[in-house]
């Protein structure tokens, strides 16, 4: 917890891109299919980025309004599947799987932070998952 | 003019920035400046302007002619011995061809883009200008710029709308361009080349470096020079594997016919490539991933690379007091490859003079551990292996993590070794991975209008994909005698300090193990 100059406490929004996705897919489960393509979850980022800009400050984007891009969603993206919690096995390369259980991952996120992840989480399952693997 | 920009807390970096330019841009008055053919191994003879010759003329450019274009690869490629000032006048050549193409297109098509001679003036400083901030043995010492990045960027872009963090040398071009010096250069000795109405304004130059969106709509001018089609890859792709001798190549005439303006929804034109230029993109995506195999990610170069960015850590750590004189990272501006490595430039510490011996008599570390994902046991069976070797990368990344794995490794190794060992022993690089996704969304416009990403026509996610499983390695290296000792001590530090347990390709591929 960060305190504020008026030593009240402040939630620390400072995550990075890697933490910050990977907090939002911890609440599905293992196994859970993600239908997109890598262009709209960067749509889909640059939507939170409206409604929780706190958390987004250290991401820029690209806002071209049909091809939106951030350079660190993309790398972010890249070190997730990198260190084999998503993954992509379909030979079109438009599905993501999430292939561990994050558990931990979930536990890990702060108190004051869990609300603002679900929410993220509810409109992702929305956009891109159909089926009932939210927890 | 830079005070307006950025916080009085990096007022420190500025006030020293102002200081090097007073060397690197000196206010005489440069001699009358005519326009010059220069003929290059590449593009053949061309024409410079004659504000771009009088930039050209300053140690601000010509200093680019000693730095190397690859850092330390001429070590294994020895013809890649090309320079940044060679790249820098290429650049300029081909952002003034493509911008005209784009014109000519358009006046034969009837379209109005509104293309005026002060953005072709524009576009061909930026691709001058473009490099400025490169520093000795260019990606080695931008390695050790990062956190000076950050702490600059972090203020600067509060107050303007980046759409990428710019790298550390864009970053510095920009601040180069944006200093009172230099605007005193410009305004002196520039400024009067041209018509009142022609004149290139500085700040648009810095903005088109770093990627910052122009105003006024010509979001184009911009992508020529950073963005998915932009001039700047195209000629460092085709410079790089020409010096190194490589055979790759791709349709760069194709490229500038098939490429055009679109205006998007947002009221920006930008640079969009029409559906018969797909293979022309597609040539130069595969061209990239090839040179990365090839060349960036070479072996050996990362071997020496390594070398290299010790001996620019150690001049950081204690240059303050030799010939070459490092205070903080601007410092840099001040010298070029050939002062790092002239033995007539006083040493700052003996570890320098070895490690300049190791590069100036190529005795390279060998690699004895060789990382890839799929070498990894368990990956993608547990959260606590995918964070350990994301923690490694992520260590490997700054010197400070990576003399911190290299201690424990050498204090493993102690144990069962005579020879006296230093954190010279051993080197740990695991370099990014291409940059191959930017291409994912580079706008291709179909027959009808519609506009869509590149990944429509090509899985570049699969490529890139593909090249992180098959190609991709990270490496331990160590001194030659030392290597079987070092790669059992390397396998210990992974499994205790990241839960990383390598199968026996981590060794085999080091030729330890048959």
């Amino acid at each position: 917890m960060v305190k504020s100059r008026k030593g009240q406490d402040m939630k620390d929004l400072t995550f990075d891109p890697f933490t910050l996705i990977l907090n939002v897919m911890s609440f599905f489960k293992k196994g859970t299919k993600i239908i997109t393509t890598e262009i709209d979850l960067h749509k889909f980022f640059l939507e939170c980025k409206k409604e929780h800009s706190n958390y987004f400050k250290n991401i820029l984007f690209d806002d071209d309004p049909d091809l939106p891009y951030s350079e660190e969603i993309a790398d972010a993206l890249l070190r997730i599947e990198d260190a084999g919690f998503l993954s992509r096995p379909n030979p079109a390369m438009i599905d993501y799987y999430i292939r561990i259980n994050m558990n931990k991952t979930n536990k890990k996120i702060p108190h004051d932070n869990k609300s603002d992840f679900k929410a993220m989480s509810v409109k992702f399952k929305e956009m891109f998952i159909h089926n009932k693997n939210v927890e | 003019m830079l005070s307006k920009i950025i916080s009085p807390v990096i007022k420190k970096y500025l006030y020293k920035l102002e200081e090097i330019l007073t060397q690197l841009l000196p206010l005489d008055p440069p001699a009358v400046k005519k326009s010059k053919v220069i003929h290059d191994s590449l593009w053949g003879s061309r024409l410079y302007y004659p504000w771009e010759i009088a930039l050209m003329d300053t140690p601000l450019l010509q200093r680019l002619r000693q730095i190397s274009q690859l850092g330390t690869a001429f070590l294994t490629y020895p013809s890649a011995v090309h320079n940044r000032f060679s790249h820098s006048l290429g650049v300029t050549i081909l952002a003034g061809r493509l911008i005209t193409r784009l014109r000519e297109k358009a006046e034969i098509e009837k379209n109005d883009v509104d293309i005026t001679n002060r953005d072709i003036y524009t576009v061909r400083l930026s691709g001058l200008l473009h490099d400025i901030g490169h520093c000795f043995f260019s990606h080695c010492s931008e390695v050790l710029m990062y956190d000076f990045r950050d702490e600059c960027f972090k203020e600067i872009n509060e107050k303007k709308g980046f759409i990428k963090k710019p790298k550390p040398h864009e970053l510095i071009s920009y601040l180069i361009i944006n200093s009172n010096h230099f605007k005193k250069y410009w305004d002196n000795f520039i400024a009067s080349n041209f018509k009142e109405k022609e004149l290139p304004d500085p700040y648009e130059i810095s903005q088109l470096i770093v990627g910052v969106k122009p105003s006024k709509g010509k979001r184009f001018l911009q992508e020529i020079i950073s963005g998915p089609y932009d001039v700047d890859k195209l000629e460092y792709l085709y410079r790089d594997a020409c010096m190194a001798g490589l055979n790759i190549s791709y349709d760069i005439e194709r490229f500038f016919y098939k490429i055009k303006l679109s205006l998007r929804p947002d009221g920006n034109k930008r640079l969009v490539m029409e559906e018969g230029g797909v293979r022309a993109v597609e040539q130069l995506i595969f061209s990239k991933m090839m040179l990365f195999s090839f060349v960036y990610h070479h072996q050996k170069i990362l071997a020496s690379d390594s070398v290299v960015i010790d001996m620019i850590d150690e001049l950081l750590n204690n240059g303050a007091s030799g010939g070459i004189k490092i205070e903080n990272p601007l410092d840099f501006l001040k010298y070029t490859d050939y002062d790092i490595m002239s033995i007539a430039v006083c040493a700052p510490s003996k570890r320098f003079i070895r490690l300049r011996d190791r590069i100036k008599n190529r005795k390279l570390p060998k690699r004895c551990f060789v990382m890839n994902r799929e070498f990894i046991k368990d990956l993608g069976a547990d959260e606590e292996i995918g964070h350990g070797w994301d923690r490694l990368k992520q260590d490997a990344l700054t010197s400070k993590g990576r003399n911190k794995i290299r201690k424990k490794i050498i204090k493993n190794m102690t144990k069962n070794h005579l020879k006296k060992l230093t954190i010279d022993s051993v080197y740990i690089n695991i370099p990014d991975l291409p940059k191959l996704k930017e291409s994912v969304a580079a706008p291709i416009e179909l027959s009808g209008g519609k506009i869509v990403g590149m990944n429509e026509f090509q899985q570049i996610e699969g490529w890139e994909k593909n090249y992180d499983m098959k190609k991709f390695r990270g490496y331990f290296f160590a001194d030659e005698d030392l290597v079987q000792d070092a790669a059992d001590a390397v396998d210990m530090v992974l499994q205790n300090d990241y839960r990383l347990k390598f199968d026996e390709r981590a060794k085999r591929e080091a030729k330890i193990i048959f």
